[in-house]
């Protein structure tokens, strides 16, 4: 694709290219730091205070903390299954409401629609902290729903990040696309479907991993509104390895690795999205 | 097409299987006959959840009308959840917490003594029920007695020819200690940087070593008997004088504000700290556990085996030494709205109270290395605690120099918690930073205190 | 008969209106309703709770009395021009850092940009705490931290990043520009494959030069996205709490309490819900008014 060009590439867009990758990969270390020393402490014995140094070299390597980290409680499992089951619903309900919303409020004219925007908006204003005993009352005094999934479910079922996201997104989509599609008779929910969705598929793509990863590493409202050892989260359940002063570091990072495997998962499934450049021809035929 | 029917076929199972297990999992109303006491506790120790399983086992044996129903929090975030419960009005019947005005406040912490009989109650020490009490009224039952002080390395303080024994026995005043300890500042034998003396300023209880230093220079605590503040008495100024001193001196690291608690532990296993605050008698354990790690070699590089000695925290000239003691144990609450017979209910979440702290509870006491607070926990466990004969002395003499505590009017208790909070823990690690002098930090806290209590 | 046929015309009226809007309503039927529920009844509640004294046995009324003490609180206005401090030196730099890795990342093939993005998105989703336990490492005020460790190189003395009130602010704003470029970077990354490459092709036919083609075509493309970051980030600054919260617990002499770390304070160290409520009333008002300058400067919707 490139080739035809390629003759007139000269010596300094090597010069370039290669300052680009140098400059990429020393900062992408750096950024890999975390997640380096993650994976080096998961490997040191579940007993050993070693891990709480900070090396770059791993000492030992025993997958000691991992047996230990499925063993020591027997609910492990189903904490993983709450997560996936939990990230996994919030994910498709946002995907699928978030996107409408944000259709609505990018391309279709009707009153009121400022008004709702910026209601919606200024609710993502206030800090979470004075917002969280009123809704703890509501969802646990007033609807009883303490320890089950709707009480994680429902507070993030569509949230207003996703639809402002949804709505800048599809700013960009040619409104001739959808008149075109008026034209032949599409319902506006047919239009959403066949023309926006589609089209919209790399920005859902990237809300969805958003809305994955940052529901899967909520800790605080779950942890909340769950008492039963069976309704808890991997992430409530990985906190549970605190222990007064010391912590047992190995088999919490070995559960903090495990853990971000889903969503490592998901990442590599969704980023040929994130690639897709749709050209109008494309679509229109 | 394959990739889509997959997902709508994983999406179909997902959403059924949310419903089904909701369907089990809500099912939280019950029409019971046997009353449900609900307890939330901590990893108190290593063995607690063992001890408090078979405390509850037998519990429930003898009361087949009770149910205790264990919920163990995170000592990180435990507390952030319990305080959203008491302030949604819904709180568990026993909390592993002390006290305090701020839950007091809110009206649902419960004075315990109407549903405890004398009998029971005489079961326990005066000395650890006065740390249950506020303004005189008990809220909850501790299950041990702690105290807070110093310790050192027996062999670094060799070194530096301190007379660790006597000191143990005879308490030092504050410039005995700089003079002596100014000795442990030194290069190491492998060749890092010694501390004669290191404490935590940083983490959660950055604060401490100051209370302490206070409670050492007559000033045991921020309210005296009658509820005046004490913080603005010259004495708060030299306390501050001294600490700052330490760091000026060489004495402390000049990064005294960050080192955190696990930092403090970690100079001391390296032999990079001669003595440490704060030590408590059941670092004996921790640091026999470090020591088997040194000699797996499965400890940090560095480490070696440290031989533990318990020390007096130093007094000012002229003042009496003091402890900081205290207990931990569980309190009292009730909800908001509770449906069913709320006397009843508190009088069985008084027994159930009982049973988590006396006797048989008294397990954690000894795992700790600290006292038993009832009789009938010392006749059963005494002859169990194993801690070297010097450290156990020592405890014991310390323990007779605890000031108790002052019991006090909860709304001047708030204030003082304010200055404290607002003034005292910021300008404190300005203090130990180098950007605040004593003198500032000391204006600061009259000025608030002026503002607050008008004195 | 008139009114027959006023009737017909209201009707008709009423239904043309759910022809030509009704399906914009049921496209944010749902949103609105959990929105009613779980956050607007929430948020009323808190509004209730700003002109109170709160006690979960009964609260007290005090009118604007948390108001007046809010604005003449000298915490507040510490940690608000803190939190604004913070804004003005993260948010630009990082849309812009963002931005930069996303138009080097894009020229690149096609293997190369997977590898990228996972190596600047995938650490994002270790949990917060671990990467702050990292930067406290960095951060390590004695000689063996890294950061000393490195300055060391150049011959500085060691420094007590967090512990000294003229470093510890900084400090914090320093590691947003290190990481956390994630999230940004792929958006940035999923707009730029949106844009259609005729227009590039069509500029190249004229020769445009590449400062030409990001000033005319990337940039005014990229606008909606740039918004969103924008909007975003802003809230996000005002509201960050867990750096100061896991790093610094305010300090030192409260040169790090944020506005969200003083709400969490008063919310949850000394139950004053109301003035926490106050305060992030107030703070709201800042953040709908810059976000409300945000879209007006840079909300034309663009289309191509």
């Amino acid at each position: 694709m490139k080739g035809e060009i390629k003759d007139l590439k000269g010596a300094s867009f090597y010069i370039k290219r290669g300052l680009i990758y140098m400059v990429l990969i020393l900062w992408s270390l750096f950024t890999f730091l975390p997640l380096y020393w993650m994976l080096v402490s998961s490997f040191i014995d579940p007993n050993s205070s070693a891990s709480l140094q900070f090396t770059l070299v791993p000492k030992e390597f025993t997958l000691a903390s991992y047996s230990y980290f499925f063993t020591f409680n027997k609910n492990v499992l189903r904490w993983l299954f709450n997560s996936l089951l939990i990230s996994g619903v919030v994910t498709l309900a946002n995907v699928f409401f978030a996107s409408m919303a944000g259709y609505a409020f990018s391309k279709l004219r009707f009153p009121g629609r400022n008004a709702f925007f910026w209601t919606l908006m200024s609710s993502i204003m206030i800090p979470g902290q004075v917002t969280l005993i009123p809704l703890y009352i509501l969802v646990v005094n007033v609807f009883n729903m303490s320890d089950t999934y709707f009480a994680i479910i429902l507070p993030g079922v569509v949230s207003v990040y996703n639809i402002f996201l949804m709505k800048q997104y599809m700013t960009s989509i040619p409104s001739t696309l959808i008149d075109a599609a008026r034209i032949d008779a599409c319902s506006e929910f047919g239009i959403f479907r066949k023309v926006i969705f589609p089209m919209a598929k790399p920005g859902v793509a990237v809300m969805a991993i958003f809305t994955f990863v940052g529901q899967w590493n909520d800790f605080f409202w779950p942890f909340l509104v769950t008492k039963t050892s069976t309704m808890r989260t991997i992430q409530v359940g990985l906190s549970s390895f605190k222990f007064a002063d010391s912590t047992q570091f190995g088999p919490m990072m070995a559960g903090a690795v495990i853990a971000s495997i889903p969503m490592f998962i998901l990442f590599f499934a969704l980023q040929k999205y994130f690639l897709q450049g749709i050209t109008i021809g494309a679509i229109k035929g | 097409m394959r990739a889509r029917k997959v997902m709508a076929g994983t999406l179909s199972v997902i959403l059924a299987g949310s419903l089904l297990l909701t369907g089990c999992g809500s099912n939280t109303t019950q029409i019971a006959k046997e009353d449900i006491v609900k307890v939330w506790t901590f990893p108190v120790e290593k063995n607690y959840a063992k001890n408090f399983d078979a405390v509850k086992a037998d519990f429930e044996a003898k009361n087949p009308n009770i149910k205790i129903q264990k919920e163990e929090l995170t000592w990180a975030e435990g507390g952030k959840k319990f305080d959203t419960t008491v302030n949604a009005g819904n709180p568990p019947d026993i909390m592993f917490i002390a006290p305090s005005a701020k839950y007091i406040s809110t009206g649902l912490e419960v004075p315990v003594e109407n549903y405890l009989d004398a009998k029971t109650l005489a079961d326990y020490y005066p000395s650890g029920l006065e740390y249950m009490k506020v303004d005189g009224k008990l809220y909850g039952l501790p299950l041990y007695m702690k105290i807070q002080t110093m310790g050192g390395n027996k062999k670094l303080l060799e070194e530096a020819g301190i007379d660790w024994k006597s000191i143990q026995q005879n308490g030092w005043t504050w410039d005995q200690f700089k003079q002596l300890v100014k000795k442990g500042t030194k290069t190491n034998a492998d060749g890092k940087q010694q501390y004669g003396f290191v404490f935590n300023g940083s983490g959660v209880d950055f604060s401490e070593l100051l209370d302490h230093l206070n409670m050492n220079n007559g000033l045991p605590y921020a309210l005296d008997k009658n509820s005046k503040y004490t913080y603005t008495n010259p004495k708060f100024l030299d306390t501050l004088k001294f600490i700052r001193s330490l760091i000026t001196e060489g004495i402390s690291p000049k990064e005294a504000n960050q080192i955190t608690p696990q930092k403090r532990m970690d100079y001391l296993y390296s032999e990079q700290a001669m003595i440490i605050f704060k030590a408590m008698p059941y670092y004996e354990v921790v640091i026999a556990d470090n020591n088997k790690k040194v000699a797996d070699k499965t400890a940090p590089a560095g480490q070696k085996q440290i031989d533990f000695v318990l020390l007096p925290e130093p007094h000012a000239d002229g003042q009496q030494a003091a402890v900081l003691g205290g207990v931990d144990g569980y309190t009292m609450f009730k909800q908001k709205s509770y449906n069913g017979d709320q006397e009843q209910h508190l009088k069985n979440i008084a027994k159930v109270m009982v049973a988590l702290t006396s006797s048989k509870a008294g397990a954690s006491a000894v795992t700790l290395n600290l006292p038993q607070v009832t009789k009938s926990g010392e006749d059963m466990w005494k002859d169990k605690y194993t801690m070297s004969p010097e450290n156990k002395a020592e405890v014991d003499r310390l323990f007779k120099t605890i000031v108790p505590p002052t019991q006090v009017n909860p709304d001047k208790s708030l204030k003082a918690i304010k200055i404290y909070d607002e003034v005292i823990k910021p300008d404190y690690q300005a203090l130990l930073g180098g950007d605040k002098t004593p003198e500032r930090m000391f204006q600061d806290v009259q000025n608030k205190a002026k503002e607050l209590f008008g004195q | 008969m008139k009114k027959m046929a006023d009737a017909d015309n209201r009707w008709a009226r009423n239904r043309q209106f759910i022809q030509d809007y009704g399906w914009s309503y049921i496209f944010i039927a749902l949103p609105i309703l959990i929105f009613l529920t779980f956050t607007l009844y929430p948020l009323l509640r808190a509004l209730v709770m700003s002109f109170q004294t709160y006690h979960v046995m009964g609260s007290e009324w005090v009118g604007f009395k948390n108001y007046a003490y809010v604005f003449h609180r000298e915490l507040f206005s510490k940690a608000l021009i803190n939190t604004l401090l913070y804004t003005l030196g993260t948010v630009p730099i990082n849309i812009i850092i963002s931005l930069g890795l996303a138009l080097a990342i894009f020229q690149l093939g096609k293997k190369s940009q997977t590898f990228f993005k996972a190596s600047f998105y995938l650490p994002a989703v270790a949990s917060g705490v671990t990467i702050s336990l990292v930067w406290l490492f960095i951060y390590d005020p004695m000689p063996e931290g890294l950061m000393n460790q490195f300055i060391h190189l150049f011959g500085f003395a060691n420094v007590n990043w967090l512990g000294k009130v003229d470093t510890a602010l900084l400090s914090l704003m320093f590691l947003t520009f290190l990481g956390g470029h994630g999230s940004g970077l792929i958006l940035y990354l999923a707009s730029l494959g949106g844009i259609p490459k005729t227009i590039y092709e069509a500029a190249d036919i004229d020769a445009a030069s590449t400062w030409s083609k990001f000033r005319n075509i990337t940039w005014p493309l990229l606008k909606p996205t740039t918004l969103y970051m924008l909007v975003i980030n802003v809230i996000g600054s005002f509201q960050v709490f867990m750096s100061a919260y896991l790093m610094t617990s305010g300090g030192p002499d409260h040169a790090t309490t944020t506005i969200a770390y003083l709400i969490y304070q008063d919310a949850f160290e000394y139950f004053e819900f109301g003035v926490a409520a106050a305060e992030s009333f107030i703070l709201a008002l800042i953040i709908v008014a810059i976000s409300v300058l945000q879209f007006k400067y840079m909300g034309s919707d663009v289309e191509y």
